[in-house]
């Protein structure tokens, strides 16, 4: 096998290039929707276990919610603790746009402080990658006001890390808005969630309640983001498929004098398409180790890479690695047959005329 | 036996061959002759099973090739092949060529190849021995399998004359039906007939 590689070396290196090409990108395309996915997911789960948004509104950023139901909401049976979040984005100092998030004292403790304290009133806390390219500044503009800066926190989410968190009260002052969405804790998710919605939902007309998992799957925003990592991977396949296609058709082309002379001398077509289906298999595997190991490293980089402030994480689980095997052999196994089905059904002495 | 019913054979609108019927009995030495363009390698072609005829039967001991129920089987086990162009795979070594189409031990494809005074080269490719000794590489893997039918077509067109000689020498001695398709008759010392054609008749 690794004879007739060396031999048409050159093909060997292209298909190996055009699929190592096609794997890597779904991989990176459809990892880094998820880490975007999962990062944002994590966010709201990590604190609550329903979410409170306003009515009719999709996006979080948009939302606001009147804190004052935060009240009745952690008096209710069942519920251990609720808290008001503000998601915003805007322009500290020189960063055009990062991540701001306004919390609650109680919020704050999930944040792991790696320098100074906790923010209070006129006061930032900065995530390690935004303060690693503001160079650890005492004081920022955020949103045109001055806010100094008390502490530096590391989280693994990289919006978080990309971001900076502010008291509850300065960003009711800097987003004109109450919170963008109440999160509530349950003493136990799986006895209490359907109650409490309906409690909270009674409270008022204004607002919707949804568990965070459904909100999470529901999410315009991320049906857009899964859609279009969904139409670019399928768009990389397809693109992937039809250079191996070629290519194939040009090695077999290639070797059409080889496959004549195989049935000139009794090797059946079966044999010989089993044989083309094995390489293609063994160049497929290989590249697709190639692709994965690329795609770690790539996204490796793209975390640390400082200008991405962390936004950019993703997450090869094993359903992808699964699916993407599957999907990348069926692939090469389908363009490598086509072309062999083609060169089956041709007469042997045709086949070694046309290939001299 | 080899038996062709008004075999026809037409390729891109032209005709090649014109209602070609013959008997070839078993162990003869046969010769098809004619001038280049007259259609021997085709005719060669379609009796060998490398070509389907547009028209006509072709039959070995009596049944029709059409009803063999294994074909590959059938080319693999009967019939052996030596072309103008040796048509050895170029990245096989010569013994890897013939170790492809048998399941013959070692030992024999040795001894076959020491015959052939080429044991030596076994484990060069194709590309690294001389015209003549890849010739003797592809009449190796023709042998191997002991075919009751081998069919040579031009073999000796790229040869010099001594190792053309050598060739039709190899070929002559075999003990099997061989069908011979070369222009050049002069190198071939006796033969159990001859077959002219000319523009894809019998003459």
């Amino acid at each position: 096998m690794f004879k007739s590689f060396w031999r048409y070396k050159y093909k060997t290196i292209l298909i190996l290039i055009s699929a190592t090409s096609a794997i890597a990108s779904i991989f990176l395309i459809t990892a880094l929707g998820n880490g975007i996915i999962s990062m944002y997911a994590s966010m709201l789960k990590t604190d609550g276990d329903i979410i409170v948004m306003q009515k009719g509104v999709a996006d979080t950023f948009f939302s606001d919610v009147n804190r004052s139901l935060l009240e009745p909401i952690t008096t209710m049976q069942g519920v251990k603790s609720a808290q008001g979040v503000i998601v915003g984005a805007g322009a500290i100092d020189i960063v055009p746009i990062a991540g701001i998030y306004g919390v609650t004292q109680n919020r704050l403790s999930n944040y792991t402080l790696t320098k100074g304290n906790y923010p209070n009133e006129g006061e930032v806390m900065l995530g390690e990658s935004i303060a690693s390219m503001l160079k650890q500044p005492k004081s920022i503009e955020l949103l045109g006001t001055s806010f100094n800066v008390s502490g530096v926190y590391e989280s693994e989410i990289g919006f978080e890390n990309g971001g900076v968190v502010v008291p509850i009260a300065d960003a009711q002052k800097l987003f004109n808005k109450q919170a963008s969405f109440l999160l509530v804790s349950l003493v136990d998710i799986d006895k209490n969630s359907d109650a409490v919605i309906a409690k909270i939902q009674a409270l008022s007309d204004t607002i919707e309640v949804k568990s965070t998992s459904e909100f999470i799957d529901n999410y315009n925003q991320f049906k857009i983001i899964r859609i279009s990592s969904g139409v670019i991977a399928s768009i990389s396949f397809f693109m992937g498929f039809l250079a191996i296609v070629s290519l194939m058709s040009m090695m077999i082309n290639d070797r059409r004098y080889e496959f004549g002379i195989k049935r000139a001398v009794g090797i059946s077509q079966t044999a010989i398409i089993f044989h083309i289906v094995v390489e293609v298999i063994a160049l497929t595997l290989f590249a697709f180790i190639m692709a994965y190991g690329i795609s770690l490293f790539l996204l490796d980089q793209l975390q640390e890479y400082e200008k991405f402030q962390g936004y950019l994480s993703g997450e090869i689980d094993m359903r992808l690695f699964v699916q993407l095997l599957i999907g990348s052999t069926v692939m090469a196994v389908i363009g490598a047959l086509i072309p062999a089905l083609i060169a089956a059904r041709v007469d042997p002495i045709i086949l070694i005329n046309r290939g001299q | 036996m080899i038996e062709m019913i008004n075999i026809s054979h037409e390729y891109d609108g032209e005709q090649i061959l014109h209602d070609i019927s013959l008997i070839i009995p078993d162990k003869k030495f046969i010769v098809i002759t004619g001038e280049s363009g007259s259609g021997k390698s085709t005719l060669l072609s379609i009796i060998s099973t490398l070509l389907k005829p547009t028209k006509g039967e072709l039959l070995f001991d009596g049944t029709l090739i059409k009803k063999i129920p294994n074909i590959n089987h059938f080319r693999n086990q009967k019939i052996g092949f030596v072309f103008q162009f040796h048509y050895l795979i170029s990245h096989l070594t010569i013994y890897e060529n013939i170790e492809m189409v048998t399941k013959r031990p070692r030992a024999e494809i040795e001894e076959l190849l020491s015959k052939l005074d080429i044991a030596q080269l076994a484990n060069k490719y194709p590309d690294q021995v001389s015209g003549g000794q890849r010739q003797r590489g592809a009449v190796a893997r023709a042998m191997i399998n002991r075919p009751a039918y081998i069919f040579a077509d031009e073999p000796t067109g790229n040869l010099d004359s001594k190792n053309s000689q050598m060739v039709f020498d190899l070929l002559r001695k075999l003990d099997a039906t061989v069908i011979l398709a070369t222009h050049d008759l002069s190198r071939i010392e006796s033969t159990d007939r001859v077959l002219s054609l000319k523009d894809g008749k019998l003459c």
